[in-house]
């Protein structure tokens, strides 16, 4: 049957496709571009296979796939997709060529080191997405961090030593206390039912309660916040994201902080419901620090790349905002968020990409008047650019707008604050925009800077196309999400004091007369 | 008294190896080819091997009047000695040809070693361990300054061969200090006479238990008993400090779970707290210090004793599945460890001039293979998936979770974390520094090629699949 392999195949076959990479010469550095793209194309079409198939009626787990693995240990292979995940898989299948090619020119040098850990990266990466037995989850999980390990190390800029050491450690730090918790989690279950198993759906009915709950939630959370990153966990993203080669930077800010918030979503919330609601107000507070902090850093900063890094702990905060809304609004706008960051963040890291390439610099100050001598770059710029601040019509609007009502029925004051990110998104974004791309041009460096070429136009393209796509008609990716963010809600809620939200109708929807 | 010979075929057939080598060089003057030796022990290695794999047939089977057993324990340890000492006697090869040394010698030794470690790990009786014991570490002591022009390995064969014989005599005090209040060595006779209360001077007895344990952890290199790791291992040939590292820790180990848990089971409260302080500082002092070594023998040493720290978690631990979880943490221990050492000691040239890990840097340029090996191992080494180091670790940890002990598990698992630094600085050395100066690659001989491609595939493969590695593990609890 299809729908009980497709999971597992489109997780592994690009750590498949990564096995003949170990025999290509190491010179013909087209091959192994062309195969690694091809590997990651072929991945995104079967992928397809999900959006087209996936039933939006129902909150369980589809395309699903159990095998018995480690029996003695109560470990099953089991993997499976709902209205959460779908879209994290997707954004991963759809982003990975793209960072393939974003790398296509710039990487030169170990050529096939390079492109075989990126495949390695990316099975690690929809194996967090798809795991629903939590032994499985947690060792792609780990294992993801050796392959961006080295890309950070190998193939980053002049710091990057330091750079993928912190991120290894910090990432690491989360994950080792989350292992403890997932383990007690799995012995309470087991005290409970005698019955010792990793299986998602078999533990969550686990009541711990009190004080364990609140460890528990803890040591999911820390993990989850540092990949997230929340502020004050965020320092590692800088130095990752602005040593990171360019793939290394979509990548990272198009899925892998992504694995933060869906690890809220698919494991803080349906198993901590008590632990949520008693750190709602502390993780929303965090949130509105972290949009207004990264908001205020990013304006002050001289390099493109460590300004867009800046913006994302901004963006994300405005996820975990969403997240702790606990409601359909913003839970739905939470998801489409993540998705519209990957979008919208991950063209913006390509087109510093493109600029770093033709001249070996990312401080603003080294540029101006850029559209003079590139029309076609800054148009795709500026697209990017107001996705990213959220202009209505393209997609970051509707994210941040589900997000906003969402927090706003339940805490008005973070969604007031939280909106003052929203409008120093605009600031810093813009202003770096100005600096870069108008005036004049003045510095005799900049007067030849070649347009984007064929390469470029292909990676751009599909990203402004979703990005008007979701801007215009989010309902289809809505309502995919439907059934299971409504169910999460219900089970987070339980028979708790806080009200239930209002059913999301569809009027609540924003954008969708267009 | 039954003898029952068969059970210790597999130590008669690496004596028989061990003669014919000896013979074989006094017969052909020393100018035996090294294949030839080499072949006849791997070939006794083997028989040693296939005796013990049909052992399983009668598990629980004793021999010598009940002083040796064949358990679920001994059957798995004895297993994995052999393979320990065939992947030593192959990572030697190169080596004793480099260095140029006496191969016959050498490889009895090893055979020796194993010997002795295969009986520690079967003793059920005190003096028959002791026997083991001393069986194993007599022929350390000799291999350690197997390198007798090098003054660094003259000096840990001394320093090893004065702690130890040190720590033998505390042992073998403490072993008479039990016969004297008991009556008995037999670990069952210990324990019904520690269960009736039927002590001739109980605080005597006592001294005599804590004896026997410090002797063990001296072998194993726990804290506060691991100050001649470092000086040992960073002195002797490295091929003998991976032997030394996993065999002994592994027999050490299997000897101390059999004495706490068929002797001592009954009074599990009383040695279980002082095991925790131990198990905290040995993966203190083992982590912190390995951050502070330059030496990659050294760190390794210090490594090392940071994992005999997780591995005494099991015995903290007493559940159902905890002796499985000490099984599957020592045969991945020993894959990963062994591998680094080989790796070392190719890496390390002529005389092991090259052990700082500085040296290390551009190691992937030079030697891409042995770069990919050591790395792989030192993942594997800090734990992270897939590779087998994490699943020897999730199964302790888990099993410790289950037995209640849930902020030593919180303790255990930052202590890793603190390891994950030190592993990857040389990992990072190897892979993204330019290197000091420009050594001649110093490629990879073909017999440690071999070698350190299967255990590289090991450490891969039963680190995603380990279940049968655990199935041959849990035959173990058949010693409650």
């Amino acid at each position: 049957m299809i729908d009980n392999w497709i999971l597992t195949w489109i997780t592994f076959l690009p750590l498949l496709g990564a096995l003949p990479l170990l025999v290509f010469s190491e010179e013909k550095k087209t091959l192994i571009r062309g195969w690694t793209l091809l590997v990651t194309l072929i991945t995104f079409v079967l992928s397809l296979h999900l959006w087209f198939h996936f039933q939006e009626g129902t909150h369980a787990f589809q395309f699903v796939q159990k095998l018995p693995w480690i029996p003695a240990a109560g470990i099953g292979y089991s993997v499976g997709v709902d209205g959460i995940s779908l879209l994290m898989v997707l954004l991963t299948t759809f982003i990975m060529p793209l960072a393939v090619l974003g790398g296509w020119t710039s990487v030169t040098d170990r050529v096939k080191g390079y492109h075989f850990f990126l495949l390695m990266l990316q099975t690690g990466m929809l194996g967090v997405f798809v795991a629903s037995d939590l032994f499985l989850f947690y060792l792609f999980w780990e294992a993801m961090l050796i392959p961006m390990y080295f890309i950070i190390g190998i193939w980053g800029g002049r710091r990057r030593i330091y750079a993928a050491v912190k991120f290894f450690l910090f990432t690491m730090a989360g994950s080792v206390l989350m292992l403890a918790a997932i383990l007690y989690l799995v012995a309470q279950h087991h005290g409970a039912t005698g019955i010792w198993t990793f299986d998602w759906e078999a533990l969550l009915g686990t009541q711990l309660g009190g004080r364990a709950e609140m460890w528990a939630f803890l040591a999911f959370a820390l993990a989850f916040a540092i990949k997230v990153p929340m502020f004050p966990l965020h320092t590692w993203l800088p130095d990752a994201h602005v040593e990171a080669p360019t793939a290394g930077s979509v990548i990272l800010a198009g899925v892998l902080l992504k694995m933060g918030t869906y690890g809220f979503l698919r494991y803080c919330l349906p198993f901590f419901p008590e632990a949520v609601l008693q750190f709602t107000d502390l993780i929303m507070t965090l949130a509105v620090i972290g949009i207004i902090y990264g908001a205020l850093v990013a304006m002050v900063q001289e390099d493109v790349k460590k300004l867009v890094a800046y913006s994302s702990v901004s963006h994300l905060g405005f996820v975990m905002l969403g997240t702790f809304a606990l409601n359909m609004q913003g839970i739905e706008g939470g998801i489409l968020q993540m998705v519209n960051h990957g979008l919208s963040t991950g063209a913006l890291f390509l087109m510093v990409g493109m600029i770093y390439e033709r001249r070996h610099t990312r401080l603003i100050e080294d540029f101006g008047g850029i559209a003079r001598v590139m029309p076609i770059y800054t148009v795709f710029l500026m697209i990017a650019t107001l996705s990213s601040i959220g202009l209505p019509g393209l997609n970051g609007f509707v994210g941040e707008f589900l997000i906003l009502i969402g927090t706003f029925q339940v805490a008005p004051l973070p969604a007031i604050l939280g909106a003052t990110g929203v409008v120093l998104g605009a600031v810093y974004m813009l202003w770096m925009i100005q600096r870069v791309i108008f005036g004049k041009t003045d510095k005799p460096e900049n007067q030849a800077l070649r347009d984007i070429g064929p390469r470029e136009w292909g990676l751009l393209i599909p990203m402004v196309i979703l990005m008007l796509w979701i801007g215009l008609y989010p309902k289809p990716f809505l309502r995919k999400m439907d059934a299971s963010v409504r169910h999460l809600i219900e089970h987070v809620q339980g028979d708790e004091l806080t009200p239930p939200s209002r059913p999301l109708t569809t009027h609540d929807r924003p954008a969708q007369g267009h | 008294m039954d003898l029952n010979f068969s059970m210790i075929a597999p130590e008669l057939s690496l004596l028989a190896a061990v003669a014919l080598i000896l013979i074989v060089d006094l017969v052909m003057r020393r100018r035996a080819p090294a294949l030839l030796l080499e072949g006849a022990a791997l070939v006794g290695l083997a028989l040693a091997f296939i005796f013990t794999w049909t052992s399983w047939q009668d598990l629980g089977s004793t021999a010598f009047g009940g002083r040796l057993t064949s358990d679920g324990l001994a059957l798995f340890l004895r297993a994995l000695m052999i393979l320990v000492g065939a992947a030593t006697v192959i990572s030697s090869s190169a080596y004793l040809k480099r260095e140029k040394l006496e191969q016959a010698e050498y490889l009895s030794l090893t055979l020796f070693s194993v010997t002795g470690m295969m009986l520690l790990v079967s003793a059920s009786e005190l003096i028959t361990l002791f026997l083991g014991l001393e069986i194993l570490s007599m022929a350390l002591y000799v291999l350690a300054g197997f390198h007798r022009d090098e003054a660094r390995s003259v000096e840990a064969a001394l320093k090893y061969f004065l702690l130890g014989a040190f720590a033998s005599a505390i042992l073998l005090l403490g072993i008479a200090l039990l016969w004297g209040s008991s009556g008995t060595l037999h670990l069952a006779g210990l324990r019904e006479a520690w269960s009736t209360g039927e002590l001739l001077h109980p605080p005597l007895a006592q001294a005599g238990f804590w004896m026997v344990v410090v002797g063990l952890l001296f072998k194993i290199s726990l804290a506060p008993f691991h100050f001649w790791a470092a000086d040992v291992y960073e002195g002797s040939p490295a091929p003998v400090a991976g032997f030394m590292a996993t065999g002994t820790k592994a027999a050490a180990f299997g000897a101390l779970a059999r004495f706490l848990i068929l002797g001592f089971g009954e009074t599990r409260a009383d040695w279980v707290p002082v095991l925790i302080v131990l198990a905290v500082l040995t993966m203190g002092v083992g982590n912190f210090m390995a951050i502070a070594q330059a030496n990659i023998k050294r760190m390794l040493a210090f490594s090392s004793v940071a994992h005999a720290g997780y591995i005494l978690l099991a015995l903290v631990a007493g559940t159902e599945h905890s002796l499985r979880a000490l099984l599957v943490y020592l045969a991945a221990y020993s894959l990963m460890t062994l591998g680094a050492f080989t790796v070392v000691s190719i890496a390390g040239g002529k005389g092991e001039e090259r052990q700082s890990i500085y040296e290390y840097a551009g190691l992937a340029k030079r030697d891409p293979w042995l770069a990919l090996f050591l790395a792989v191992f030192l993942f594997s080494l800090a734990g992270i998936p897939p590779a087998v180091g994490f699943i020897g670790k999730f199964l302790i940890f888990a099993e410790l979770v289950r037995g209640g002990f849930v902020g030593l598990t919180i303790v255990a698992v930052l202590f890793s974390l603190v390891s994950a630094y030190y592993y990857l600085r040389v990992i990072y050395l190897i892979y993204m520094r330019e290197p000091l100066d420009e050594p001649a690659p110093v490629g990879l001989p073909r017999g440690a090629g071999i070698l350190l491609g299967i255990l590289l595939i090991l450490v891969i493969l039963l680190g995603i699949l380990p279940s049968g590695l655990m199935d041959l593990a849990s035959r173990a609890p058949l010693l409650f």
